[in-house]
């Protein structure tokens, strides 16, 4: 490796672990926001599990994408996906990121990524570097397929599960269980994740490396690698985006015991199924169409149709916005060394100011435990005056 | 347009059937616990609450025996779920 492009590599493969850890804590919400929202483990107690089986799940597999963007880009034939590119591409997605957990919106990371690495690539390449038979079928179709696959597995599970416990003598019908069950279920969808969102920054960084000389061509990544991108991820898991906890846990509808385990339940049925087959789903969208499903499938439960809406907004913009921001970072990469520190000083001033705006409606998991709670004395006091008058 | 609809049907009645039976199979291990104590009241009007828990007392062996054995299988069910995950265990 020259000296000359140290410093850029190293800049990348910093950048792709703060964006593995945005995408720890984005996705904290996928596996957990149930069993949050209904009480069956505290924020805190699941955001730690969680982090510790995505640590996990990152060492479980280390089968590293043959592509930086699977695909995507017509890598090797007429494109060359120069660190600058992947560089550029980073920003974009971290960047969608932050401003999708600004609002509590649960977005793809995958398809921040990607959409960074498309807007870098179209600057850096032109638009004939883009296969776009390979983003509509690999990228857009599955993101439009996912939700409803989910849903309806969570709709017609959340009816049995209701159906099945249902009790017309007046004895108490035992539906606080499903809360032990949560416990396992949310796990497994955690493991899952760990196993595959790590994979990419893994991906990318050996890819970069690769491309740098610094490792041998088709090399697996090396240990500090693994080691790094598990650690990234768990500490963003384990930090926890509370916001969009707080929106798929009780934004959407108010989840309880028998629907946050038949939605995470379908979370990870339709997540393995897809995965085993090679079709692969993201979780953030099988868990957003789950959480929808459950909510349909309870009488007299009610889905927010307005978040919701939100939510299908954010993923419609993640890509394209991914891909504005990281043409803008690629357009100022290729002015050469300043380019790229202005890069990391408006990228890092971002992240900053978004912090900052954040603070003021601080959403952490003592106030979302209060929530629950609060949600839980209700529920409480209904179920005692309706006995009371029986 | 390179999608696979087939392997997409195979992942919804894969995901759809097993998501549904694991659930059902939970369901019915709580309902079977839920079963009223020998000797109970008879309880009066229907309830449909969310956060009961299950009444103590002593349940028809029968009873208990069947919700072990379904939450045995909802268990392994989790366990198949590990299986699939973790690479080196299937390839």
């Amino acid at each position: 490796m020259s000296d000359a492009i140290l410093p850029l590599i190293v800049t990348v493969v910093v950048l792709a672990l703060v964006f593995d850890f945005t995408n720890g804590f984005h996705d904290t919400a996928n596996a957990m926001a149930t069993p949050i929202a209904t009480g069956a483990m505290r924020p805190r107690v699941a955001v730690t599990v969680a982090a510790v089986l995505n640590l996990v799940g990152a060492f479980l597999s280390t089968e590293v994408a043959k592509t930086i963007s699977g695909g995507l880009l017509k890598e090797g034939q007429d494109v060359h996906v120069g660190p600058e590119l992947v560089f550029a591409g980073l920003i974009g997605a971290t960047i969608w990121n932050l401003s999708t957990w600004f609002f509590g919106l649960p977005s793809s990371s995958s398809h921040a990524l990607f959409g960074g690495l498309v807007g870098a690539a179209v600057v850096g390449a032109g638009f004939q570097a883009v296969d776009f038979g390979v983003l509509l079928g690999k990228i857009i179709l599955p993101a439009v397929l996912a939700p409803f696959t989910a849903g309806v597995v969570a709709y017609c599970a959340t009816r049995i599960a209701y159906a099945v416990t249902r009790r017309y003598d007046g004895h108490p019908d035992g539906r606080r269980v499903f809360r032990v069950g949560q416990v396992f279920s949310s796990s497994l969808v955690a493991l899952a994740h760990g196993t595959n969102d790590a994979q990419k920054t893994m991906g990318v960084i050996t890819l970069t490396l690769i491309a740098a000389g610094a490792q041998a061509q088709g090399s697996g990544p090396e240990f500090w690698v693994v080691l790094a991108c598990a650690m990234a991820i768990a500490l963003g898991t384990y930090t926890g985006g509370w916001r969009i906890i707080k929106t798929l846990g009780t934004g959407l509808t108010a989840v309880k015991p028998a629907q946050g385990f038949s939605a995470e339940v379908s979370t990870a049925a339709t997540i393995l199924a897809s995965s085993s087959v090679g079709f692969a789903l993201s979780t953030t969208h099988v868990a957003s169409g789950s959480v929808i499903g459950a909510g349909l499938g309870r009488r007299g439960s009610s889905v927010r149709w307005g978040t919701a809406r939100r939510i299908v907004l954010g993923w419609v913009l993640t890509l394209p916005a991914a891909a504005v921001v990281g043409a803008f970072a690629a357009l100022l990469a290729h002015l050469g060394v300043v380019g790229i520190v202005i890069d990391v000083v408006v990228a890092v001033g971002f992240m900053v100011t978004v912090f900052v705006l954040a603070q003021p409606d601080r959403v952490d998991a003592s106030s979302l435990e209060a929530e629950v709670n609060a949600a839980g004395a209700a529920v409480l006091q209904r179920g005692r005056k309706r006995r009371a008058r029986a | 347009m390179s999608i696979d609809w087939l392997a997409f049907l195979a992942v919804f009645g894969a995901a759809l059937v097993s998501a549904c039976l694991i659930v059902l199979c939970f369901a019915a291990a709580i309902r079977l616990l839920a079963t009223p104590p020998i000797g109970a009241k008879p309880g009066g009007a229907a309830r449909d609450e969310e956060m009961d828990a299950v009444e103590r007392g002593a349940r028809r062996l029968l009873a208990t025996i069947g919700a072990v054995v379904l939450f045995v299988i909802s268990g392994a069910a989790v366990l198949v779920g590990v299986y699939l995950i973790v690479p080196a265990l299937h390839s």
